[in-house]
């Protein structure tokens, strides 16, 4: 099989490169926004699960007598998991599953020759078709955490800092979800890993009950596995802001980071000569 | 008459779904990751609960053991829904593919043609989880295991209503996909807090519109404690819903036939 | 006089399809002010099919046959007319009817893709609520007629188009249906298969009396299999005759392409026109009409160094447009 080189346009200049991938962005993000009932509907949901966190947890909290619990309140572990799923659930439809097809498909072989353009481009179009989502995921969020629990003070630092642990926290998944979709090359079906990775992110990334309510032994665990560091994280500084607690949370990201992006890069070169000596 | 159709039907269900499984067992390893993964998957969502309930002992009530029957329940109901009857959940697709057109050109009734026709293989993983987590979710008695078991059913038919009408929406609407998706999840999801925890317009929320109440909270407390008023509402909620999912249906489909759909294949 | 089984009178189709508008904002307003566009499929058509008819339905694309076909079946609801199959009004009746016609689409399988026929044969015999011991029976000798014995375990995947269509047409036949819808049922298959399945139809037809309605876009299928052609173009129905009237009045041309060892310079054949030409090949038109087909290989064998020879038939569409053309004058 003769490989297809793509011809990349004459002018090497980043600064077209970067063009490249907004468009890319941008075509992923239009595709997303015309959506509208489903879009509507899935807000609706948001909105519910709000609203039963708030009960859940004012109940829980009353029972239990406390108003303070590892230094949240009531009214911020609501905003946290508002933050943390709405973060989370931007990143639908699955990147691993895009990615799966691709590979079942054979476009893969064809549509790259370098490692780092293929992972860029994904990157671009991850990006692109969560931050819609996320825009209005929290624009909703927000608005309902508002009218049920009522407004958390947020500071400058605050946002600055879990705005920073949120976009590692984007990287992160975006490796995660993409070596899932690169074992295609060697697995039959993926799901499996892709169920495994999203329970995993429910019971230790913080999407019902935050880690800062787990028993203490456990919570140390969480705070060490990935799955806490892409939106939890981030969504627990923003709600209750200490210098000590980012640079735990930004360390670890960037340490699984590092890992899986080696992972990746080398299951990507791993995988394209897998394909090349099976003929395609 | 009606008894024997019935019948035909329940046994031609059992034909297709045995066919579906002997179809997916051709591969086997993926039959078996998915069983297993499903089994991962479910006891990873009762891990949560479990430590939800070492910080708050109890809300109401409603104890861990609860949860844990709570669990058993629907994934059984949900497992049978899938084993049985996967074709709902992707009954949208078919509406909107004109694929129904196949069901049509066969002497049986379209809707349960079309439920029929698929199977889940990782239902099968949940149902192997609803089974072992309701041996371990407190006293086991024969009576239990029936009620249990005619409750199990009479739910799975209660979410298969749901499921019916969201997606034949798409009748109607059009590229309804994605928002029946969700609703379902958004089903799913809610059954399994502690209903107890639930008050005011929310607890009206999950009566009506996400009837949670009735696959969820009302099946679990008349297996724990059963009692005959509240059973014979469970049973009217899923008379309700038959009545109703085959109306939608019944309706969409004439709406199909005259070929007016968003989506038409020619 | 044979049983009538097909009636049709005066039947009509309409559709209504919303126009939607690109963009954001043409999406927005297609959804509070919807614009519809009004296509008749099916135009008031009348015909009638007796028992035992082997009946060929044509048309181009999009000229209404897969319509007509779905309101006879009872999948779609037409907008006029009237209508009787076996007696039934395929609208209000459609599972009744269903018991009794077969249909084979060659685009859409109805057979298990990853089991062998076998299991999807005895899964029909439930649906159809088949009586075991006749049910085997008929197995049996839809068997052996069309050879598929040892087909019946390999899984359906593993098979070639050819025995796949022969498996589905046996899958369409376990019933005894008496009427037979065949769509395309010879696309994709080699020369060799195609003769196989067209042998199969025809004993269809002659032994048992069954009635078929065949469409195809092969127009030797229909040259082969069928005594009566129907045409329909936009709905309409232009053509109702003997599939020997088409022959003689509308297919009058054969196209030949011979593939050469050496370059011709010079083919000079009464009745032959030269539609293409490459360095190795020469497709020529032969107006049948004026010359033969065995004359004009004779000719080409005996004067060049033929590598190959291909036939073909006009096109479908130059067929009908050439009774249009008729019609309008």
């Amino acid at each position: 099989m003769s490989e297809v080189k793509i011809l990349q346009n004459g002018s090497g200049l980043v600064w077209y490169k970067f063009l490249k991938y907004f468009e890319i962005a941008k075509v992923n993000y239009f595709n997303s926004a015309t959506y509208l009932v489903n879009l509507i509907s899935r807000s609706a949901i948001v909105v519910i699960r709000i609203w039963i966190f708030t009960q859940l947890y004012k109940v829980s909290y009353s029972i239990t007598g406390v108003s303070e619990i590892e230094g949240l309140t009531v009214v911020m572990v609501v905003w946290s998991l508002m933050m943390t799923q709405s973060f989370q659930t931007a990143t639908r439809p699955q990147l691993s599953k895009l990615i799966d097809e691709e590979v079942k498909s054979g476009t893969l072989a064809y549509s790259v020759n370098r490692p780092y353009s293929y992972i860029l481009f994904h990157f671009s179009g991850f990006i692109g078709r969560s931050i819609p989502n996320l825009f209005i995921n929290l624009f909703i969020g927000s608005l309902a955490a508002l009218l049920l629990v009522g407004p958390i003070g947020l500071s400058w630092e605050a946002l600055l800092f879990g705005v920073i642990l949120l976009f590692f926290g984007y990287i992160l998944d975006f490796f995660i979800s993409l070596i899932i979709g690169l074992s295609a090359f060697w697995i039959e079906d993926t799901s499996a890993f892709t169920w495994i990775y999203s329970k995993g992110q429910l019971v230790f990334g913080g999407l019902i009950l935050p880690i800062a309510l787990f028993p203490d032994y456990l919570q140390k665990i969480a705070e060490l596995l990935p799955f806490s560091q892409m939106y939890y994280g981030a969504a627990r500084l923003i709600v209750h802001f200490e210098p000590s607690l980012f640079l735990q949370y930004f360390a670890t990201q960037l340490v699984w980071i590092l890992f899986f992006g080696l992972v990746a890069y080398y299951l990507f070169n791993k995988g394209i000569k897998h394909v090349s000596v099976n003929g395609g | 008459m009606f008894l024997s159709t019935v019948g035909k039907y329940i046994s031609l269900t059992w034909e297709m779904t045995k066919s579906s499984i002997l179809s997916a067992m051709e591969y086997r390893v993926s039959f078996i990751v998915q069983v297993f993964g499903m089994l991962v998957n479910d006891i990873a969502l009762v891990g949560i609960w479990l430590i939800f309930f070492q910080k708050f002992p109890s809300i109401n009530g409603w104890q861990f053991q609860d949860t844990a029957m709570l669990f058993a329940l629907t994934t059984v109901n949900f497992a049978i829904v899938m084993i049985f009857a996967r074709g709902a959940f992707e009954l949208s697709k078919t509406i909107a593919r004109g694929e129904l057109d196949y069901y049509l050109s066969f002497p049986k009734n379209v809707l349960w043609h079309a439920l029929v026709s698929k199977t889940d293989i990782s239902a099968i993983g949940d149902l192997l989880f609803g089974l072992i987590i309701f041996f371990f979710s407190g006293n086991i008695s024969l009576e239990k295991i029936g009620l249990f078991a005619v409750i199990g059913i009479l739910t799975a038919l209660i979410f298969l209503n749901f499921i019916i009408i969201t997606q034949s929406i798409t009748f109607y609407v059009g590229n309804f996909e994605e928002a029946a998706e969700q609703m379902f999840h958004a089903l799913l999801g809610f059954t399994l807090y502690p209903q107890t925890a639930f008050y005011g317009a929310l607890k009206i929320v999950m009566l009506t519109i996400i009837p949670a109440f009735f696959i969820a909270t009302l099946p679990v407390q008349l297996i724990q404690k059963f009692n005959p008023q509240f059973f014979l509402i469970l049973v009217g909620f899923w008379i309700l819903t038959t009545i109703i999912a085959a109306i939608i249906f019944k309706h969409g489909l004439r709406r199909y036939e005259s070929g007016n759909l968003i989506n038409v294949k020619m | 006089m044979n049983k009538i089984v097909i009636e049709v009178k005066n039947l009509s189709k309409d559709f209504k399809i919303k126009q939607k508008s690109a963009g954001f904002f043409g999406g927005l307003s297609s959804a509070f002010n919807p614009q519809y566009k009004h296509v008749k499929a099916v135009d008031d058509i009348s015909f009638s099919v007796e028992e035992g008819e082997l009946l060929a339905f044509i048309g181009p694309n999009g000229a209404g046959k897969s319509t007509t076909i779905k309101i006879l079946t009872g999948i779609l609801f037409p907008t006029g007319g009237k209508m009787k199959v076996l007696g039934f009004n395929p609208s209000n009746d459609r599972q009744k009817l269903a018991y009794h016609i077969g249909s084979v689409f060659g685009q859409k399988p109805q057979l298990w893709y990853h089991l062998p026929p076998i299991d999807t044969y005895n899964l029909f015999s439930r649906i159809y609520e088949l009586k075991p011991e006749e049910y085997l029976e008929r197995l049996n000798f839809l068997v052996e007629q069309f050879e598929i014995k040892d087909l019946l375990k390999t899984p359906v995947r593993k098979l070639s188009l050819g025995q796949r269509m022969r498996c589905e047409i046996v899958a369409s036949l376990l019933h005894k249906p008496k009427i037979i819808f065949l769509d395309e049922p010879t696309i994709g298959l080699d020369v060799i298969a195609k003769q196989h399945i067209r042998e199969v139809i025809k004993y269809l037809n002659e032994k048992e009396k069954v009635t078929i309605f065949l469409t195809s876009h092969d127009a030797g299928d229909i040259e082969s299999l069928a005594k009566r052609t129907i045409v329909i173009n936009h709905g309409k129905m232009i053509f109702d005759d003997t599939t020997e009237k088409l022959k003689k009045n509308y297919i009058k041309t054969k196209v030949v392409e011979l593939v050469v060892e050496d370059p011709i310079k010079n083919f000079e054949f009464e009745g032959g026109k030269i539609v293409e030409r490459t360095k190795y090949s020469l497709k020529i038109e032969l107006d049948t009409a004026k010359n033969s087909i065995d004359k004009l290989l004779s000719y080409a064998m005996d004067n060049f160094a033929i590598k190959d020879i291909n036939i073909f038939d006009p096109p479908m569409e130059e067929i009908i447009a050439d009774i249009y053309r008729e019609q309008k004058l």
